[in-house]
């Protein structure tokens, strides 16, 4: 009989009283500030989803601050605000050419704030994660982020989409490669065909089976994600896997739609804790990092613009 | 599990530890090395508490971190608190105060039905307010336009309308524009900035110029009291203050809560309608048409919505005819008789016989 050696090391503590008393709270004074307290309130559940995971019976710190925060949203405000103002200046110019150069100048702004939002994201939230005291940073490079993207982003248009399997298997590639946990690496395995194949399968299937297989479809995307990360600590890799059912996928989803909906959007804190619960849990791996011989590497960072132009465009990255 | 760990910040190393939180400083004694740190309580960088878990950062980065998780981290930031400079930093300070929690929930809800009801349209319909005449009249073009190309237009009497108002020498604050549609629908509507719609359906059931004038000062007064537009400014108030309430909610809530915003916003377009009645009776009376015109208009009305019942009633954008035959019966004015105007007349039938043409 083979013996399953593998070790689930992360845990998800997330209470539900806590999180939905969090984001009434933080709703409210989102409102009566008009949106202002956006920064705080997102810093308050971040600190609170981070507090609650645990990776061998420690748990993860997030250590950005509501000022931070803020600045970066005063940043992407007037960034996104920007390209809104220009598409609103052409609509009402009543110059059919300018109409359409706001459009087109819209959504191309859209489309280069991605890899900005994506690197910024990742600098900012890691450099602000601990875990044993040890801080998480990102090493990429905006210029070789919007190298690979251009490049790959011009590839999938000309191939009318098919190519954007191989686009998210090198900005994986990219982004997975340049994270550091102190000491401890990551490397992206996965293949552009297989992810090709995924979704490919995905869509048919789900077509023709009314949507049913987009659950396996769901559970497919999850497992590429994580059983193609490896970790790397003193030169040795550590194999990550993915435990989730399509079965697991359709219940947690079906039971959070009708949480969500019957509550009118107030339980929408339960469904969060349920998600990350059945995420967090259903990861395996081969071996447990030595705990405790991480050393400290990366150096402070600040800025949190990246992270909330992100927010503003609606991209979740971790 | 109650534990308190240090963290030299160079490395993961746990080291298990016991506190001391005196005044000025924190003594820190690890269980392995039997070593003492002293931390100054003002060179504190963070004291945080997340659920049970507290977080006390200490000097330059990479910070030392001393973590407590269990009951006892409550207590020590509690002290540390007390002593330090830091302000009070606990994500979660709302635990155990479950009244404080309902009470500003039951006291935000209240505000929340409040402003729905009230104060948001109210602030929609003074934003609309702000736009200039020339943007509104701009904006009912347009619409009159699109409109236009999708209906058969009756251009010869929508001309002999047109007279018919310029016979009347009115002066009003909106460029009045009437269209005439081909069809039998017995109905008319005002478009923001002046452009009016009337359909043949009800000028052929008009016996008397009276009725006809009615219809137009019923509209020009939608057109004068900006009512469409006021409309607009409550209804999307209303939708912007639901959305940035419920946030990106499902199709099906968001439904339930768009259903009861229409009803309400029925309930608005009804008093929109019996003050255009109103005020149209004023209308007549100024240009010496005989109001009676607006009671016999509604009878006309009232023959086409019978066999509507109460539920109906209710639902509907306008009040029942007959609530607005017998609200109009009690103005006295009502009954004022003006000589008959032999112009009006001639156009009138004009126009009755420019809708009859096969």
């Amino acid at each position: 009989m083979e013996y399953n050696t593998w070790k689930k090391s992360l845990k998800f503590h997330g209470n539900h009283g806590d999180l939905v008393g969090l984001r009434i709270l933080n709703n409210i004074l989102k409102i009566i500030t008009l949106g202002f307290y956006y920064p705080w309130a997102k810093v308050k559940e971040l600190k609170y989803m981070y507090n609650e995971t645990e990776y061998m019976n420690s748990r993860f710190v997030f250590h950005g601050t509501g000022k931070e925060v803020f600045k970066g949203f005063i940043k992407a405000l007037l960034i996104i605000g920007v390209l809104y103002a220009f598409l609103l200046f052409s609509y009402t110019s009543n110059n059919p050419t300018l109409v359409y150069v706001g459009i087109i100048v819209f959504n191309l702004g859209f489309f280069a704030l991605i890899p900005l939002a994506l690197h910024g994201t990742l600098k900012y939230r890691l450099s602000r994660t601990s875990w044993r005291g040890i801080h998480f940073g990102y090493r990429g490079n905006l210029k070789e982020i919007y190298g690979i993207y251009l490049k790959n982003i011009l590839l999938t248009i000309l191939t009318f989409g098919i190519y954007s399997s191989w686009m998210r298997v090198a900005l994986n590639k990219y982004t997975r490669s340049n994270i550091r946990f102190g000491s401890i690496q990551f490397t992206f395995v996965g293949k552009g065909v297989d992810l090709f194949l995924i979704n490919l399968k995905g869509i048919i299937f789900s077509i023709l089976t009314i949507g049913i297989y987009s659950f396996w479809f769901y559970k497919n995307r999850i497992m590429f994600e994580v059983n193609n990360t490896k970790i790397i600590q003193d030169g040795k890799e550590i194999n990550i896997r993915s435990t989730l059912t399509a079965g697991g996928i359709f219940k947690l989803l079906i039971v959070n739609y009708l949480i969500v909906v019957f509550t009118f959007g107030i339980g929408t804190g339960i469904a969060i804790n349920r998600i990350a619960r059945v995420l967090f849990q259903n990861i395996e791996f081969e071996e447990d990092i030595n705990a405790d011989s991480i050393l400290q590497t990366e150096e402070e960072y600040k800025d949190a613009s990246g992270d909330d132009i992100a927010g503003m465009l609606d991209i979740s990255i971790i | 599990m109650e534990q308190i760990l240090y963290f030299d910040g160079l490395s993961s190393r746990a080291w298990p530890c016991k506190i001391d939180v005196r005044k000025e400083e924190i003594l820190i004694q690890l269980d392995d090395t039997l070593e003492i740190i002293c931390w100054k309580i003002n060179d504190l960088i963070s004291n945080e508490l997340t659920g049970t878990t507290l977080t006390i950062k200490y000097g330059e980065y990479p910070h030392k971190t001393i973590e407590i998780i269990g009951e006892s981290a409550l207590l020590y930031y509690e002290l540390i608190s007390k002593n330090s400079f830091l302000g009070r930093s606990n994500v979660l300070w709302y635990r155990k105060k479950t009244p404080i929690i309902i009470g500003l929930i039951f006291l935000f809800f209240c505000l929340c039905v409040f402003s729905y009801w009230t104060l948001i349209p109210w602030l929609g319909e003074k934003a609309t307010l702000l736009v200039p005449k020339d943007t509104e009249i701009k904006l009912g073009e347009s619409i009159a336009e699109n409109f236009k190309q999708t209906e058969e237009i009756n251009k010869e009497s929508s001309k002999l309308l047109n007279q018919l108002l310029d016979s009347l020498q009115i002066k009003e604050s909106y460029p009045i524009k009437i269209t005439v549609v081909n069809s039998p629908t017995v109905n008319a509507f005002a478009l923001p900035g002046g452009q009016i719609f009337v359909y043949t359906g009800i000028i052929q059931k008009m016996k008397h110029y009276n009725e006809l004038v009615a219809l137009l000062s019923h509209e020009i007064t939608h057109v004068t009291h900006q009512h469409s537009l006021k409309s607009l400014g409550r209804s999307a108030a209303t939708s912007i203050f639901i959305s940035g309430l419920f946030g990106d909610i499902s199709g099906i809530s968001a439904g339930i809560l768009d259903q009861a915003s229409q009803l309400k916003q029925l309930r608005y377009s009804r008093e929109l309608e019996t003050e255009a009645d109103q005020h149209g009776v004023d209308f007549m009376l100024k240009y010496k048409v005989s109001p009676k015109g607006m009671v016999d208009l509604m009878q006309i009305l009232d023959g086409e919505s019978e066999g509507e019942d109460g539920f109906m009633n209710y639902l509907s954008t306008h009040p029942e005819t007959k609530e607005r035959i017998n609200a109009l019966k009690s103005d006295n004015q009502i009954n004022i008789n003006f000589k008959e105007n032999q112009s009006l007349k001639t156009i009138f039938s004009k126009i009755q016989q420019s809708i009859n043409k096969p």
